[in-house]
């Protein structure tokens, strides 16, 4: 199995400030994590060269209003909220992001690598047609699972287990039934949606799952979830490509989010959905970087975790280094188990309208 | 020319021979057989040169080179820290402990646990240590080490850090190589401190190093003979693009010469496996002027020296004399020729055999010059050149050019440096320090061309300490910087950065052209 990395030392220039949670360093220090791991010399492992998404490919996403937006503001600097302001030359690095997840699937349905991961800065699910926000300009995935349905793509499975619910890419596809939009987020946390209620409209009406999550949540958890919604729906409804938003933020490590999984957790969630792809459509995944803003901790060897599963790796040595398991003492909540179950009830019992596997 | 009172003793021990070469105002060179030993070789050369005044630089990659042709032969006990990441319990014992990609070690080690892996692993020949990021923080292998002093021979003992260089598992490869070889440097070492109270050693990648920085990664003077071979024939013909084809008594080796420097390859294999070693790309083929002729064909195997220098077995050298040359004692090898040949001059087929099969190396390499060296260039080259229509160059000297090569090289070094402003550490080439300079103290926040400057100050500075020339330490060029803000709270609380800079190898400046 051979599993493309998309990356470009340009995603280290985007910039909003050098404090802001989401800077280069995420990048950078995951690097030198894959560097000292050998990856680049492991045959399993192919580095792809991503390419600027055109304004067409944006346009299947965006609004031309927006993107002339953020176009103008490029040039000078500019604001779309507090936490996502437009630095200088930000455009070029966003249509690269763009580009690189675009140049991930497409190494995929083209047969150059059997799955990729799209190593990109900045993130996008938060990003919606009209208007950026939480860090993201461009939404990423939504643009590059465009280009799939562009290209033959029927039904497109999104997961989406950042730590924070992907809202923009929920509106994005919210009327549409070729894509099913799973989300896992911790609840509450920003922006604030993501409720199993809302399981989007129209046609699209049942193709929204979410799943909100306590803080506190741990591996045993998200497994829990996996088992119950994630695989059975995603069985139900026979994806011919697999994306996922992985944003890394769920660790126990994670500065501003409060759930509590581990690098090991994250392997084993990417193991079963590469296992799932397996099963369903040839293989076909990608997953494009989100959020995980454990810079000085866990998110260098979080994302080793994730590129070994996907590479079919042995991910049994992906582990925690003592001194961080007292953080995890902490941040783990046995009571979140309680909710969890909770909320799996309740997701499946609105949803089994629409699923069968949840009657 | 050189600067009249600069003069330096280069040697190439090889296959067959050791040579040797007085570089001064005037250049004479050596040739001794192996069979003599290093010691007696270098006995022989103090009676012509002043060993103890004159600068001593030694390319002896041939004997590592052998042993590392019997690599399996020799066990290497493998201890690791390896800890977060990939599975790497097939390339030696794990062990508890782990740093991160800070440099932070953010889980102790367990003696004991050490102890007694120590205990199981010491029938071994030699031990390889290697912690994940030691380039950011080698505390983990010097505990190891420490307690590793009282199973193994410290100097059968190789750790990673010194390799300096960020990727585990081929520094892992290269550390197994280092523990192998490193007993036989030492005794080298020994050996030629007899003679000398300082001396050089030779690189693969053509530059040069003190003994003390070769002991603590000799993996880096693997492959020296080429780059050796490939310096001293651009230093003789002048030529700054060829291919040069070096014609020794067990190989024919083959090494391409761009803008004047041996073409380098990054990451050699040695016994199938990546390392980091960094060396001159040379082909070599195992046929010389000693290849022995059985059955009338050219065999890739050395029975003994030729009849023409007091040998038993007839070879490509008597083949050479019964076509006419006068190599040796010619009279003998025709001797020998008529014996097995009939007429000795059908010994004209084993010579063009010999240049048929170089010519169409030459021909695949698409070279347009070749340089010719080694003690037979100067008969077979020519012959070599018009097989394959090129032009050719036998330089004055080109029986020794090795050594030559060896001699005219100048002090070159990759230095790692890994800056973290936070924490205040600084790491040069693996080792940690304590950076005595204001831009890298605790809570400050240089410029990247602060940091650059700091580091290629740090390699003059060493390049110098280690003998080099202040000329040759004026061009020190940079091979990678990456830096990043240490945020801490939403405040900046300092700036790390790996910065690798090199001074090339190259040519002396003391020798004047």
């Amino acid at each position: 199995m051979v599993t493309g990395i998309v990356y470009h030392k340009k995603y280290l220039e985007h910039e909003q400030s050098p404090t802001h949670p989401e800077r280069k360093e995420r990048l950078a220090y995951t690097m030198d994590q894959l560097k000292e791991e050998g990856i680049f010399d492991n045959p399993k492992i192919k580095l792809l060269e991503p390419f600027e998404a055109s304004i067409e490919d944006v346009l299947a996403v965006h609004t031309s209003s927006y993107i002339e937006f953020l176009r103008k503001e490029s040039i000078r600097g500019g604001f779309i909220d507090w936490d996502t302001i437009v630095p200088v030359g930000l455009f070029e690095v966003a249509l690269l992001a763009a580009g690189g997840a675009i140049r991930a699937a497409k190494a995929v349905v083209e047969g150059e690598v059997d799955n990729a991961f799209a190593m990109i800065r900045p993130p996008g699910h938060h990003a919606k047609p009209n208007i950026g926000a939480g860090f993201c300009y461009l939404n990423n995935i939504a643009i590059a699972v465009k280009w799939l349905q562009r290209n033959g793509f029927r039904r497109i499975l999104i997961l989406d287990w950042d730590a924070h619910h992907g809202d923009g890419t929920q509106e994005i596809f919210y009327e549409d039934d070729g894509v099913l939009f799973i989300s896992t987020h911790q609840m509450p946390l920003y922006p604030g949606t993501g409720y199993p209620r809302e399981v989007g409209a129209g046609d699209g009406e049942g193709y929204t799952i979410n799943i909100p999550l306590p803080p506190g949540t741990s591996d045993e958890g998200y497994m829990m979830v996996f088992d119950e919604i994630i695989e059975p729906v995603a069985r139900e409804f026979k994806p011919d490509f697999i994306a996922i938003s992985a944003g890394q933020d769920n660790h126990f490590t994670d500065p501003i989010t409060g759930l509590a999984l581990t690098a090991r957790g994250y392997a084993e969630l990417m193991k079963r959905a590469v296992d799932l792809a397996k099963d369903l459509c040839d293989g076909k995944l990608m997953a494009v970087l989100e959020g995980g803003y454990s810079v000085e901790k866990a998110l260098p060897y979080t994302n080793l975790g994730i590129i070994a599963a996907m590479a079919g790796m042995d991910i049994s040595h992906i582990r925690e280094p003592s001194k961080y398991l007292v953080e995890l003492k902490w941040r783990k909540k046995e009571s979140a188990i309680k909710k969890i179950q909770d909320n799996i009830k309740q997701v499946r019992k609105i949803h089994k309208k629409y699923w069968s596997c949840f009657k | 020319m050189v600067n009249s009172f600069w003069m330096v003793v280069g040697i190439d021990v090889g296959g067959t021979n050791t040579d040797a070469a007085i570089v001064g105002e005037e250049i004479s060179t050596v040739k001794l057989p192996n069979e003599l030993g290093l010691g007696d070789v270098l006995k022989k050369l103090s009676e012509i040169a002043d060993l103890g005044n004159e600068k001593l630089i030694v390319s002896t990659s041939l004997p590592l080179n052998l042993i590392l042709s019997k690599y399996y032969e020799i066990p290497t006990f493998v201890l690791l820290v390896p800890g977060s990441g990939l599975n790497y319990s097939s390339h030696g014992r794990i062990l508890r402990g782990f740093v991160n990609h800070r440099g932070d070690v953010v889980e102790d080690l367990g003696v004991e646990e050490v102890k007694k892996a120590l205990k199981e692993g010491k029938s071994a020949d030699n031990l390889a240590i290697a912690a994940k990021f030691s380039v950011r923080n080698p505390e983990l292998e010097h505990q190891i080490f420490n307690i590793a002093k009282k199973y193994f021979d410290e100097r059968t003992i190789a750790l990673s850090h010194h390799i300096g260089e960020v990727n585990f598992p081929l520094r892992v490869n290269t550390t197994v190589v280092n523990a192998k070889i490193r007993k036989t440097v030492y005794e080298l070492t020994d050996l030629i401190k007899k003679f000398v109270g300082n001396f050089f050693f030779y690189k693969g990648d053509g530059g040069v190093i003190p003994y003390q920085v070769a002991l603590r990664n000799p993996s880096v003077l693997f492959n020296s003979s080429p780059a050796a071979v490939a310096v001293g024939a651009y230093y003789l013909a002048r030529e700054k693009n060829a291919l040069v084809i070096d014609i020794g008594g067990t190989t024919t080796d083959f090494v391409v010469l761009e803008d004047g420097k041996p073409r380098i390859v990054d990451k050699l294999e040695i016994a199938g496996m990546k390392t980091l070693i960094r060396c001159v790309d040379s082909v070599s083929l195992p046929f010389g002027g000693d290849s022995a002729v059985e059955n009338f064909s050219l065999r890739p195997v050395r029975l003994g020296k030729p009849i023409a220098f007091g040998g038993e077995h007839f070879t490509l050298t008597d083949a050479l004399n019964c076509i006419g040359f006068d190599i040796g004692n010619a009279k003998a090898s025709r001797e020998a020729g008529r014996e097995i040949f009939g007429d000795p001059r059908d010994a004209e087929g084993i010579v063009e055999k010999y240049v048929s099969m170089i010519a169409d190396s030459v021909k695949e390499m698409e070279a347009e010059k070749i340089v010719g060296t080694g003690f037979l260039a100067k008969y077979l080259v020519p012959m070599i050149a018009k097989a394959c229509g090129v032009n050719y160059v036998v330089p004055e000297h080109s029986e020794a050019a090795n050594a030559v090569g060896v001699a005219v090289s100048r002090v070159s070094l990759t230095l790692y440096a890994r800056f973290d402003t936070e924490t205040g550490r600084v790491v040069y080439n693996g080792e940690l320090e304590k950076c005595e300079l204001a831009q890298c103290k605790p809570g400050h926040i240089p410029s990247d061309e602060e940091l650059i400057e700091i580091a290629m100050e740090k390699a003059r500075e060493l390049a110098i300490s280690y003998g080099a020339s202040p000329e040759d330490v004026e061009d020190v060029r940079l091979i990678y910087f990456n830096s990043y803000t240490v945020v801490r709270d939403g405040l900046k609380k300092g700036k790390i950065a790996d910065v690798v800079v090199q001074i090339e190898p190259g040519i002396s400046s003391d020798v004047v052209w």
